[in-house]
């Protein structure tokens, strides 16, 4: 019987091979999708269509096979790490037997790009920028969660949703544990010691892998942060548009 | 003349920042806030004047419709951009004395910290409220914070964060002011913040978003 090996992969994805939701960043900016003014739904194009310049996107993982993870009382173990994640992530992981742990960024150029509309006196073309970086980001991780889920599913073992510090009361400090699992500048992103990303725009994780584990819908109640880029493009009850 | 600055209010509160910006569309062909002001000080409006009965005003208007929920942070960003414009052109009076701003903000995000975008758009709607905005930039330690405040005597604070690891720096930066600015108030924002959080660390006011803290600072 095949087994899952133990990986790590680094990808770069295209812009173009990522799904983004034009409306979630209408909802994310306040308006409902089907209700942005002309100006800003203008200006969401204009800008989306520049950032694919300055995207350099990179997404990767770490792939612990099952035997080197599980998940009880508030912690879940990595090897021999253990990583305080807190009840509620360590409840929905109770089930894992292995893990991957993802990282995706849109890249320095980007960070760059976006504070230079602020040195510019133009916010609203930064605070869209910001969004549209926060969008890729996300979309980015999408695509590792399905490349992980994939191959999870080819050896019959299921993926939990992704979990990342800072979110679902897990200490963002716990980030540090993370990339400690990682090669150094793994997608070209670094850690402070405050546990801040570079470039700005990055996410990282944690996904649960095992025979016994499905993949839940999006909640956002299960978390406190409320202002987060995930909640802000919840869509709203008057919405009904999709792109 | 009071149409004049009636067409200035219009302008920022459209976000319509020159003649040639395209937005808002239906004011596609009119002059914008940068030609308005011009020409009301040409008209011998003093910049107080401009300040006070347009300027102002029309920044109370976008941000009452923040409140309403009727304009969201674009529309302050945008009407901001518009009103710096206009600010441009009385910055020589401010420098001479002839115009006053409400006031001195010094913003930073704290040590440690990187981002900037939130601290960016607050001090994009402080300056369009017409606060003089002092930017500390990204990663201000307490020592740049302690330099400014005793620069600029009367001046608020405004301390951001985005990470539950930088936020914690606040305390130590609030304690580090309030001991040797004893009346000095210090503000805090920023994602993972709350009003506990402001409170546990005995700072002066937590903020959800920039009109908020905009509003707060005009009843100080």
């Amino acid at each position: 019987m095949r087994r899952m090996q133990a990986t790590i992969q680094v990808f770069s994805p295209a812009a173009t091979e990522l799904e983004i939701n034009r409306n979630a960043i209408k909802l994310a900016m306040g308006y409902d999708a089907t209700h942005a003014p002309f100006l800003y739904a203008g200006l969401v194009d204009e800008l989306l269509e520049q950032a694919q310049q300055y995207l350099a996107l990179q997404t990767g993982y770490r792939i612990f096979p099952p035997g080197e993870a599980k998940a009880a009382n508030g912690r879940v173990q990595l090897q021999d790490t253990i990583l305080g994640t807190g009840k509620l992530i360590a409840g929905r992981l109770k089930k894992i037997a292995g893990a991957a742990i993802f990282t995706a960024t849109a890249g320095a150029e980007f960070d760059a790009w976006l504070r230079q509309f602020f040195a510019e006196e133009d916010p609203v073309s930064g605070f869209i920028a910001d969004l549209i970086g926060s969008e890729y980001v996300e979309a980015a991780a999408d695509w590792i969660e399905e490349k992980i889920s994939g191959m999870a599913s080819s050896f019959d073992l299921g993926c939990s949703n992704r979990y990342s510090p800072g979110y679902c009361s897990w200490n963002v400090a716990e980030q540090h544990k993370l990339f400690a699992f990682l090669p150094t500048g793994f997608c070209g992103i670094s850690l402070c010691d405050s546990a801040l990303m570079q470039p700005v725009k990055s996410v990282s994780g944690i996904i649960g892998i095992g025979p016994a584990i499905v993949k839940k819908e999006y909640q956002c109640n299960i978390c406190n942060l409320q202002d987060c880029y995930k909640r802000q493009i919840q869509p709203r009850k008057s919405q009904h548009e999709t792109s | 003349m009071p149409e004049l600055l009636e067409k200035l209010t219009y302008a920022v509160e459209r976000g319509k920042v020159d003649r040639a910006s395209a937005f808002p569309p239906d004011l596609a062909a009119a002059d914008g806030a940068d030609e308005l002001t011009r020409q009301a000080l040409a008209a011998k409006i003093s910049a107080n004047e401009i300040l006070q009965n347009a300027l102002m005003p029309a920044m109370a208007k976008v941000g009452d419709k923040f409140g309403r929920g009727e304009a969201y942070i674009p529309d302050l960003l945008i009407a901001a951009k518009a009103m710096n414009a206009a600010m441009k052109h009385l910055q020589p009076f401010f420098k001479s004395g002839a115009a006053q701003h409400r006031g001195v903000v010094v913003i930073g995000t704290v040590v440690g910290d990187l981002h900037d975008i939130g601290k960016n758009i607050v001090k994009m709607v402080l300056k369009g409220d017409g606060w003089n905005v002092v930017d500390l930039g990204v990663s201000a330690g307490v020592e740049k914070y302690l330099a400014a405040i005793a620069e600029y005597p009367g001046c608020y604070v405004g301390l951001s964060a985005l990470l539950t690891t930088t936020m914690m720096q606040m305390e130590q930066i609030n304690a580090a002011i309030k001991e040797k600015f004893p009346v000095t108030k210090v503000f805090v924002g920023g994602a993972p913040l709350t009003q506990e959080f402001n409170d546990k660390i005995g700072a002066d006011g937590y903020f959800a978003n920039p009109h908020t803290f905009t509003q707060y600072l005009q009843t100080l």
